[in-house]
């Protein structure tokens, strides 16, 4: 176990490194520099690139930024007064994970309701409901979702709110009123998590209602709801934490058109308007950032499912 | 009860018959055809996708090309050439976002021409309307003063309030109340001259005014774009855009343009995942499969954000490198391939990695054994035992790319990753239709219900198609 643990964690670091190498050099393809703005002069221009030390040869440059990272400086953003970018990335990234963690919540909780339901009473009426609403759940596009969303909801029957609303004192923005303005966009969001739960859910219970061991339960003369909510729906829930680890990705970085329709200041706007206007060490940043978190939350999800099936745990000791 | 034992025949006395199988036997694909035929939801979805592959393919070619006939790059200025009812030729800025209209249909209340414009009061003057230059020169809101003066307008226009409008002998009359004074005054709706010049008496009808707390008025009228343009004799079936593009031509080439990006990033996707998949498994147990799937699992692990935005970041690099070996290649063509590249980065180790585990579980199997004792080459053991036993699970796949892929594309057009104007995919058509939803709702609405109908077809077929070639489904 240790020793996996061991290997993968060195897997991430390679990763990692191997993201940021490649990202640091193709960023300096990029067309401009970070200060082409008509109202700099070329001699401030020079300045601030020996100020940002731009001028030196990019192996030079690559090594400096190694080491920095090393000890934990990603650097400061051009553009944004000279901020570190770990600090606007810890500014941006509650917003991003306060909708995030809305739609996951809500999408998982309902889809496995619904996979559940459908599962139980298969061949009925819920089941062809629930199939029919996992098709189109994942045909409708969340842009088309979030549209649709703003404009009757919204404008025509005036229910939510246009945009997010970050918590903020100052403007008498409660933790309430935050949370009523991000439910639509965790909505247009859930969609699919509740779609792809869903599926996955009635299939699993499917499959563990007609082993074996249930049938041994029913035998044992439990009834039918013990069964179910003993047996088959624990057992039919642990391949389900599988799809939530990268269904949490994919709400991270999924999210920026929502965040860009609901004006949500999320980390991946403020990946794009660092992208729009060359600011090197920001893109870099973020972008270690995304992965980061994508490796780490797929191994939290391996190391769980060990801990949680202990079926897993037995093989997965000796291999 | 006796029965006489002449009536009795014993069907199979030969012994060589006993082993005749005697329904035709199918092969894989007729069986799997058979089991899809049965299943209503993929045959809906492939009669849609057979629909609108019709139509794709039927959309003029014109839109595709960025250059007029003549070479020069295209300018909305260049389109066709309309005339209105009176045979005046019509400016295009004139019918930039005209509402659908399709014959028939209109007269039942959709699809007519007709939308409902919300309106600030102050947008509508009392006075004589004056000629077209004056007009022109005084309509700035700045100049208000200057318009009001040169009216000789009896009432500031912020202080009217409408409260009904009303036929009276086939003429509009429009009922309103003078604030100052507090007087009713009722006068034909063609003394009152609203700033959009568009709005002329005879081409809406009023619907309601509301006064908010702030004193400020707005009216509701429904417009008639084709009368108030003079251009009843068209049809502009889906309305038109911003640039006077018929959104119903636009449609259907941006249907084939983007099945045409989701198709090729597809091939692109599994061609590398196949030749990858196959390599690595081949070689599973050595050191070169170990290399090749810690590489997959490194590139896996980066967020397909994080390379669309190095594909945004480096667009203007790649062009100039492409367009340097390739003189002749247009701008537009660059940007698609750019598209089909930045979707088929990621999407081809999830290919690879389920070739891998196939081929690791077959070439264990018996047959595959026997077959390589009896001398079978490499080649044919891949193209007779261990192909045909994936080619189910990847077409499975395939057809599931492809809704992702049409996805992808909407979503790099909206984080400006799209295509240049006039090209038209879902994804620009969807942008363009976001942008206009307040004035016209049916831009967005026909796009994202086509992309919706194209995603769901697919996913239909896709569903069907896993159910009829899982040989345990059977």
């Amino acid at each position: 176990m240790l020793r996996y643990v061991v290997e993968r964690l060195f897997l991430i670091f390679l990763t990692l490194f191997v993201v940021l190498t490649i990202n640091f050099f193709l960023l300096r393809l990029m067309p401009g520099t970070p200060f082409d703005n008509p109202k700099i002069t070329p001699a401030q221009k020079e300045l601030m690139v020996r100020k940002y030390g731009l001028d030196d040869p990019v192996g030079v440059q690559y090594l400096r930024y190694l080491n920095d990272v090393l000890h934990g400086d990603f650097g400061v953003s051009f553009r944004l007064q000279d901020q570190p970018v770990t600090k606007l990335i810890a500014m941006r990234l509650p917003h991003t994970v306060q909708i995030g963690s809305m739609a996951l919540v809500f999408g998982v909780v309902v889809g496995i309701l619904l996979g559940a339901l459908a599962a139980i009473y298969r061949g009925s009426f819920w089941d062809g409901f629930v199939t029919i609403l996992a098709v189109i759940g994942v045909s409708i596009p969340s842009m088309v979702l979030a549209a649709l969303l703003q404009h009757y909801v919204v404008a025509e029957w005036g229910m939510f709110t246009y945009l997010y609303n970050p918590i903020d004192a100052t403007r008498g923005i409660s933790v309430w009123d935050s949370l009523y303005s991000s439910i639509l966009p965790a909505f247009s969001l859930s969609l699919y998590v509740i779609s792809a739960t869903m599926r996955y859910m009635r299939s699993e219970l499917v499959e563990v209602l007609n082993s074996d061991y249930i049938l041994l339960a029913r035998a044992k003369g439990l009834n039918k709801t013990q069964v179910i909510m003993r047996h088959a729906l624990r057992n039919a829930l642990i391949p389900v934490i599988t799809i939530v680890g990268p269904m949490t990705i994919g709400l991270l970085t999924g999210s920026l058109v929502i965040e860009m329709f609901y004006g949500v200041p999320g980390l991946s706007r403020l990946l794009l308007n660092a992208t729009s206007q060359n600011d090197y060490f920001l893109i870099l940043g973020v972008n270690v950032f995304y992965s980061f978190l994508f490796v780490t939350v797929i191994l939290i999800i391996d190391l769980l499912y060990g801990v949680i099936d202990p079926r897993i745990r037995l093989r997965g000791g000796k291999s | 009860m006796s029965v006489n034992k002449d009536k009795f025949v014993l069907v199979q006395n030969k012994f060589e018959d006993v082993d005749k199988i005697e329904t035709q036997s199918l092969t894989f694909w007729q069986d799997a055809w058979r089991r899809l035929r049965k299943n209503k939801g993929a045959m809906f979805g492939l009669a849609m996708i057979f629909v609108l592959i019709i139509f794709a393919i039927a959309a003029p070619m014109e839109p595709f090309v960025p250059n007029n006939a003549d070479g020069t790059p295209f300018s909305y200025k260049k389109a066709p050439v309309l005339f209105d009812e009176e045979g005046n030729e019509i400016a295009k800025e004139d019918i930039s976002f005209v509402p659908p209209r399709i014959p028939g249909i209109e007269k039942l209340g959709i699809f007519d021409g007709f939308t409902v414009i919300e309106r600030g009061s102050w947008d509508i003057l009392i006075g004589n309307l004056p000629k077209t230059t004056e007009w022109d020169a005084l309509k700035s809101p700045l100049k208000r003063k200057d318009l009001i003066a040169a009216l000789g307008i009896p009432y500031h226009p912020f202080e009217i309030n409408f409260i009904d409008m009303f036929k009276k002998d086939g003429v509009n009359f429009a009922k309103v109340k003078v604030l100052a004074t507090g007087e009713i005054v009722e006068l034909p709706y063609a003394d009152l001259i609203s700033e959009f010049t568009r709005f002329q008496d005879g081409t809406f009808e009023y619907v309601s005014s509301e006064v908010d707390d702030k004193g400020v008025e707005m009216i509701k009228i429904n417009a008639d774009y084709y009368e108030i343009q003079n251009i009843k004799n068209l049809y502009f079936w889906f309305g038109t855009d911003k640039l006077a593009l018929d959104v119903w031509t636009r449609l259907w080439t941006g249907v084939r343009v983007s099945l045409l990006i989701a198709l090729a990033s597809m091939v692109l996707d599994f061609s590398m995942g196949i030749v990858y998949g196959t390599v690595a498994g081949f070689y599973a147990g050595t050191i070169i499969d170990t290399i090749m799937m810690r590489f997959t699992e490194i590139i896996g692990s980066i967020p397909m954000l994080v390379f669309m935005i190095i594909m945004i970041s480096l667009i203007d690099p790649i062009e100039t490198f492409i367009s340097g070996i390739f003189p002749n290649i247009t701008y537009t063509t660059v940007r698609l391939l750019i598209i089909i590249v930045a979707m088929s980065l990621t999407g081809w180790i999830g290919v690879s990695r389920v070739v891998r585990a196939q081929i690791l579980k077959l070439r264990d199997q018996e047959f595959i054994l026997a077959s390589r004792t009896l001398g079978a080459s490499k080649i044919r053991l891949m193209q007779k035992h261990l192909f045909p036993n994936i080619i189910g699970q990847l077409v499975v796949m395939m057809t599931f790319t492809i809704p992702g892929a049409i996805y992808y594309e909407a979503f790099l057009t909206f984080i400006g990753m799209g295509l240049p104007i006039p090209m038209a995919s879902l994804g620009v058509l969807l942008r363009d239709g976001y942008n206009s939803i307040q004035t016209i709702p049916a831009m967005l609405l026909i796009p994202s219900f086509i992309m919706s109908l194209l995603m769901l077809s697919i996913n239909l077929l896709a569903n069907g198609l896993r159910d009829a070639l899982d040989p345990r489904m059977r």
